[in-house]
């Protein structure tokens, strides 16, 4: 396709999507909230069917896990937002003077990735029409049908509560033939759209490169980073609950989400317990040698991040492609380590059940390894820690660079809210400016909004009763002019 | 009714709207205002007190202006909400809404 065909075609996406906006910007709060829970709705309602038809497609994760992952893309964020107000005078301060009112951004960019991408479908429509705006959902190239399928599924929930027309559109009807496809005309097309003018903002989920190119385009956007998540076992931990929970969390959906929980470690003092404690409940920690054969398969060395066969696929498979044998029932693979960085693959960021294990003589150096593992691939995501011990808590997350930090807590289900604490509920994780991000928050409806600030006459005494000549004389000191400037205030 | 099409013999054919012009009411008014500019020369859109308009409204304008002649379809009356919509939809100056 040529640059000239993909900006018509993204033009077509664009003229519509605009004037949907026009429409949408006048539609009242009770109107959207209609609509909005005509789509939770609607996604709630196809939640196994889409889960199913992501991990056929996608051939990662499990569709139990995809249908939770859909229960949190719909209802729970549906809970997290239905309250919250889009439309109109969102404030009315009589002392300050200040009244905000919210208007809607216009339209949306939606790249959706090929680890979570029907609930990320359902999330990212859901948080565009809260706030009045269109929507172009963008999937993974390995992600179509399902994609397609769910935004459907969403468009006729909308239309029936009288939305605007096109308020979700999406860029194909049918998967990519791989066979006939050239992949450069899908970046190209994904291109076109993330830089044409009329479109308001990206909401780019994926990889670095999907990332980097939202960023670059010209147009506003919100980007994730990248996670590479440790998570600190204290000795005041509950170790069987901590073991447990982590256990729920990486194994839930084969690992797919990147909060989810990449390295464990802990003091020597309590390093046996653990260690016990995690073979009981299925951790399978392998030997030097397998580390080596596990390292080949499941990371690239050529483009220095976690090899795309690995991703989301289960212990018995990870273990087919390296050759190795594994009791029946393990549910995760751990790598005892001596080091982070480069020398040591599996203390990077992989989507799949294996766990870096790090061993640290105390508590410091415990944190030390924590921050080397942060700042390995993962600054500004998430870490975690299981500790009884308040002081430990706020001292661990004083020293690591994460937008969440989460304590005694599952860290894939916990980073993106909703199930196990109050954050906002989001598939979309900012990462901060160490992410290169610009927020760390969890993206939701509020981000999706302008707000506008009516700023009434309010004077400041001060400066009424003040000289501002004085502003002007250097010969006066700083503290001359305060004192004068503060004078009976 | 949602609209109401006078035709004069000049060919100028004004079709005046009333009250909320939703996707029902659009589809109400299409077949009547679709036969009215039928072979008009110019035609006006009377917007007078329309503070809503769905996408079916805009289709509706757009498939006038393609009846007749560049320049000679225009809308009057135009509330500031509704501008504001044709604005944002990147309408206002194709069909001629800049000096209302």
């Amino acid at each position: 396709m040529s640059i000239e065909a993909a900006k018509k075609r993204a033009d077509d996406f664009l003229v519509k999507a605009k004037e949907s906006a026009a429409i949408f910007s006048q539609l009242s709060q009770e109107h959207v909230d209609r609509i909005v829970k005509a789509v939770y709705e609607a996604g709630f309602k196809n939640r196994v069917k889409l889960a199913k038809m992501a991990v056929k497609e996608t051939g990662m994760g499990r569709w139990e896990d995809k249908v939770i992952k859909n229960v949190v893309g719909s209802l729970f964020v549906y809970e997290d937002i239905k309250n919250l107000k889009t439309v109109g005078i969102l404030s009315d301060d009589r002392e300050t003077g200040i009244m905000e009112i919210a208007q809607p951004i216009g339209p949306i960019l939606a790249i959706i990735p090929v680890t979570n991408p029907t609930s990320t479908v359902i999330f990212k429509t859901l948080i565009a029409l809260k706030a009045r705006n269109p929507i172009i959902i963008s999937p993974h190239q390995k992600a179509i049908g399902c994609c397609v399928e769910t935004a459907k599924i969403c468009y006729e929930a909308a239309l029936k509560e009288d939305a605007p027309e096109n308020c979700i559109q999406w860029t194909r009807e049918e998967p990519i033939d791989f066979a006939t496809f050239d992949i450069k005309d899908y970046y190209a097309e994904t291109q076109a759209l993330m830089s044409h003018p009329k479109l308001s903002l990206i909401i780019a989920t994926g990889g670095g490169g999907v990332v980097k190119a939202a960023y670059t385009s010209g147009t506003p956007a919100y980007g994730v980073g990248s996670g590479n998540v440790p998570i600190l076992i204290d000795k005041s931990a509950d170790i069987s609950f901590a073991v447990k929970n982590i256990l729920i969390s990486k194994t839930f959906d084969n690992g797919t989400i990147c909060a989810s929980e990449q390295s464990i470690v802990v003091e020597q003092s309590i390093a046996d317990a653990v260690i016990k404690e995690f073979k009981a409940q299925g951790g399978y920690f392998l030997s030097e040698e397998e580390i080596k054969k596990v390292e080949k398969v499941a990371f690239d060395r050529e483009r220095e991040i976690m090899s795309a066969g690995v991703v989301g696929q289960s212990v018995e498979k990870i273990a087919q492609l390296a050759g190795i044998n594994v009791p029946a029932g393990t549910s995760v693979l751990l790598a005892p380590l001596k080091g982070v960085g480069d020398d040591y693959p599996l203390s990077s960021e992989i989507l799949c059940p294996i766990l870096a294990f790090y061993v640290a003589r105390d508590f410091n150096y415990a944190v030390k390894t924590c921050i080397d593992l942060n700042f390995h691939g993962g600054m500004g995501h998430s870490a975690g820690i299981y500790a009884n011990d308040d002081g430990v808590i706020k001292e661990f997350s004083t020293e690591m660079s994460a937008g969440r930090i989460l304590v005694n807590t599952p860290s894939s289900q916990g980073a993106i809210g909703g199930i196990f604490n109050k954050i906002h509920t989001s598939l979309t994780l900012g990462c901060g400016t160490a992410g290169k991000n610009i927020t760390t928050d969890n993206i939701t409806a509020k981000h999706l909004i302008n707000i506008q600030r009516v700023a009434r006459r309010r004077g400041n005494e001060r400066f009424s009763n003040f000289d501002a000549n004085l502003f002007y004389d250097e010969s006066l000191s700083t503290d001359e002019i305060l004192r004068k400037f503060n004078l009976n205030y | 009714m949602s609209v109401e099409c006078s035709k004069y013999e000049s060919g100028v054919v004004v079709c005046t709207f009333s009250n909320r012009m939703d996707t029902s009411k659009c589809l109400e008014a299409e077949e009547d205002v679709m036969k009215a500019i039928d072979g008009a020369e110019k035609i006006i859109f009377n917007l007078d007190g329309i503070d809503y308009i769905a996408s079916s409204f805009l289709r509706l304008c757009n498939k006038a202006f393609d009846k007749v002649k560049a320049g000679n379809f225009s809308m009057i009356n135009v509330t500031p909400a509704v501008k504001r919509v044709f604005k944002i939809a990147g309408l206002a100056e194709r069909l001629n809404l800049s000096l209302n």
